[in-house]
């Protein structure tokens, strides 16, 4: 009889089992993606000036303002309304979307039919490219923009004294070209070199600023002043071929503009940031260099979107090589970001405006060695120390196609970010990468996290959780952003929540309880090493003169035709890659021992790479989930030994210590008849809960985070 | 992504591994009983305290279930019962979404 309801309860147990899988698998896959693309309308504009996709692409509108919208087709051969089964000016409403098919190629201006006229000209307005078709991206440009050089050169030094005094007296559409500084005393800089000793306050638009050679066109902050160029609130500002060095802030600087470029510049020890733009869309920095600055040697920040595009780039020796607060819709392809504490950062944050960070992507880029302790860096680039690629807080990246290797800590992170809000990451995609030789994992997914992060095709070591690429799998369709809907199709392949892991957070919070401790390594940016002579500018002075008019849509964006870089060459030796970059870049590998597998892990949490990281990861991790494993042991183990408990009382109290989220078992131990000792019930309970809260709570105070 | 979403997600985490301390904790205080009641040799002891402690989740189940002197109905509960609140746990959070 006993032997008989052991059977039935067994097979019981089995059917609830392939119940609750049967929903679990129903909850957690999808079918065939239902478009290619996403335009969001928002109040009152497309969130894209400029889309292209292939012919036969489907393109899903999605109304994501407060007020209805639509989009028409300037030449009437398309609309929402149509596609939705109406009248070509019927409105959507907001969270409505539309699924529109593209079969034929062209160039289409499109337009809402109340925020814009039907000639698309202004307002809510914007295009799109299907297909291999001609297209002038200057057509996009503002009525009003100065898209050609007037013809006007301003020379300095020979028509103007300083740079400042010829920008000031240019006119949009000027170029400002810029010799060597005289070789007189006044321009001499303490290391010999003949400088230009001015900050250049650039508000003109559509001017472009050269050098005549951009390794001997030297504007020095002599670390007293705080900006080289400095443009703000001037659109389409391009500079070009010079060097900016020693400012107490950033080298070369845009903020508040629409429309810019910097191409074939050298920025280093700029004690903040190297290239930066702020607060700006439609930008590219390209061929250009950035070292000495503790923050980041390339940053483009709070936008949304940012159109940017950072391609062909050399960033060493700077806190970050790439930071990016809040921006979103932001490239980096086929650079060099190495010898950095940190690599590549975008990142969200609550002390800058358009949290959180998004859609950027990062294709084709060579990313190694980043984990120096000779870097000048302040802060925050400590708390990302020794990771090649961090998404803190980062919602519907794309990774892909880099090779990042030789790290301490991790080749990519994704993970949360402890702002005043906790931003936690989602819809990132994590493909095709080489990642190897990191020292604690080569993927790693940080929790809490949002759904829709992804990781495939980048045959990594060490994974942490173990496993990442099957328990959190990218799927045929996988693509960033897939994190909007719960529903969406591309979501991919079946997740255990314990695709996240916790320890990570508690290595990174250890990470931050470093630098309020002062443990991070004090380097000044003002003795970071002098960077070799790095490429002019094709065409040199005689170079085609293009104000900084849709940059973006003009660039060739190819993410197709993106490789993975071969690898750095090993020191001393001839093989790997030729960066392809800057010239007089030498790609070498870091000396020392291999940091591959340095760290012993113990459920995630570091041992060997120093710090706080593993304090922390013990008391925060290990520590708490050791003391409930030892609740629910003491549980279980004292309903065994009861006597006094008939065996439905003992099922009912089983199901409660399991099922009910982490107060099960202690609840049982505090409130259930327990057969244990009052006193060992109690410390273990009770007293354990009180000391490690006390313990955590001191470091956390003592360590500055609260 | 909601507070219970994130503590689902956590539980469903670190509920398996719980559940696993718990079954080796039963088995090894069993094996202990069964020693002290003379219903098990020295080296039969150590051997299952091996299988239990060496072999991966199923040691200790398998000793539960086959070779433990408890009540069948409570090896099936803790063995039975832990993996059904994990996949209830799982189901949860999948359908509040945490799963993706």
């Amino acid at each position: 009889m006993s032997a008989s309801r052991a059977r039935s309860r067994a097979g019981g147990y089995a059917v609830l089992a392939a119940v609750a899988l049967a929903l679990l698998v129903a909850a957690c896959t999808g079918g065939e993606p239902e478009f290619e693309h996403t335009i969001d309308m928002e109040d009152n504009f497309y969130d894209r000036e400029v889309t292209r996709i292939d012919v036969g692409d489907r393109v899903r509108f999605r109304n994501r303002g407060v007020v209805p919208h639509n989009a028409i087709d300037v030449g009437g051969t398309w609309s929402t309304g149509e596609a939705a089964g109406g009248e070509p000016a019927d409105l959507m409403d907001p969270d409505e979307e539309v699924v529109v098919t593209f079969d034929e190629p062209g160039v289409f201006t499109y337009y809402c039919s109340i925020h814009a006229p039907d000639d698309g000209s202004a307002g809510m307005a914007a295009t799109l490219v299907v297909g291999d078709v001609a297209f002038d991206a200057a057509d996009t440009a503002p009525a009003d923009a100065v898209t050609e050089w007037t013809g006007v050169t301003r020379r300095v030094p020979d028509d103007h004294p300083t740079i400042q005094n010829a920008v000031d007296a240019a006119d949009p559409g000027d170029l400002v070209l810029i010799a060597p500084a005289p070789e007189t005393p006044e321009h001499l800089a303490a290391d010999g070199a003949h400088v230009y000793r001015e900050q250049v306050d650039v508000s003109t638009p559509y001017l472009t600023i050269r050098g005549t050679d951009r390794n001997a066109v030297l504007i020095d902050g002599e670390h007293e002043r705080p900006i080289g160029i400095n443009t703000v609130a001037a659109d389409g500002v391009a500079v070009e071929n010079l060097t900016v060095r020693n400012t107490t802030g950033n080298g070369i600087y845009w903020t508040g503009v629409t429309g810019y470029r910097g191409s074939y510049l050298t920025a280093y020890n700029n004690e903040i940031y190297g290239i930066y733009a702020f607060d700006s869309t439609d930008g590219l920095f390209e061929h250009s260099y950035a070292s000495g600055s503790k923050d980041a040697g390339f940053y483009i920040g709070q936008c949304d979107p940012c159109d940017g595009v950072i391609t062909e780039v050399v960033a060493e020796r700077n806190g970050m090589g790439y930071s990016g607060t809040n921006s979103s819709d932001v490239y980096l392809l086929d650079s060099v970001w190495r010898h950095n504490v940190s690599g590549v950062v975008p990142n969200t944050l609550d002390s800058q405006r358009q949290p959180p960070v998004g859609r950027v992507t990062i294709a084709g880029n060579l990313i190694h060695d980043n984990d120096s302790r000779e870097a000048p860096a302040l802060g925050f680039p400590w708390m990302a120390f020794g990771n090649g690629v961090v998404l803190p807080g980062g919602m519907d990246n794309l990774v892909t196609r880099n090779r990042i290797v030789d790290h301490e800590r991790a080749g990519v992170t994704v993970g949360p970010m402890l702002s005043r809000n906790f931003w936690m990451s989602g819809g990132n995609v994590v493909t095709d990468n080489v990642i190897e030789g990191s020292g604690y994992a080569d993927l790693v997914l940080g929790g809490p996290a949002l759904t829709g992060n992804c990781f495939g095709g980048n045959d990594p070591g060490r994974t942490v959780p173990a496993g990442l690429e099957s328990i959190a799998g990218c799927g045929p369709d996988a693509r960033a952003g897939a994190h909007v809907e719960v529903a969406d199709p591309d979501r991919g392949a079946f997740r255990l929540p314990s695709r996240q892991h916790l320890a990570p957070m508690l290595s990174f919070i250890g990470l931050v309880a470093e630098v309020e401790f002062g443990l991070q390594p004090d380097n000044d940016h003002r003795d970071a090493p002098v960077p070799p002579e790095q490429e002019q500018l094709p065409g040199g002075v005689d170079a085609p003169v293009t104000p900084a008019v849709a940059v973006f849509a003009g660039f060739d964006l190819d993410l197709d035709a993106v490789e993975v870089p071969p690898p750095p060459r090993a020191p001393g030796g001839a093989d790997g890659a030729d960066d392809g970059t800057s010239a007089g870049v030498e790609e070498v590998a870091s000396e020392g021992a291999p940091t591959a597998g340095r760290a012993v892990l113990v459920a995630g949490v570091p041992f060997g790479l120093g710090g706080l990281s593993t304090l922390f990861g013990v008391l925060g991790w290990l520590a708490p989930f050791a003391l409930f494993a030892a609740w629910v042991a003491l549980a279980l183990l004292d309903l065994a030994r009861r006597e006094d408990l008939g065996r439905p009382a003992v099922i009912a109290w089983t199901a409660g210590v399991l099922v009910l989220p982490f107060v099960g078992a202690p609840a049982y131990l505090l409130a259930g008849g327990a057969g244990l000792p009052r006193w060992l019930r109690w410390t273990s309970v009770v007293g354990a809960t009180v000391v490690l809260a006390v313990l955590l709570g001191a470091a956390v105070v003592i360590g500055g985070l609260l | 992504m909601g507070a219970v979403q994130v503590l689902m997600g956590l539980y469903a985490t670190v509920l398996p591994f719980a559940v696993l301390a718990a079954w080796m904790a039963v088995a090894l205080w069993d094996v202990s009983r069964r020693v002290q009641a003379a219903e098990l040799g020295r080296g039969a002891a150590v051997g299952w305290a091996g299988v239990v402690l060496v072999v991966p989740v199923v040691g200790a189940a398998g000793y539960l279930l086959a070779g433990a002197s408890l009540p069948r109905w409570l090896a099936a509960t803790y063995v039975g019962g832990g993996l059904l609140a994990w996949l209830l746990v799982l189901a949860v959070t999948a359908g509040l979404g945490a799963a993706g």
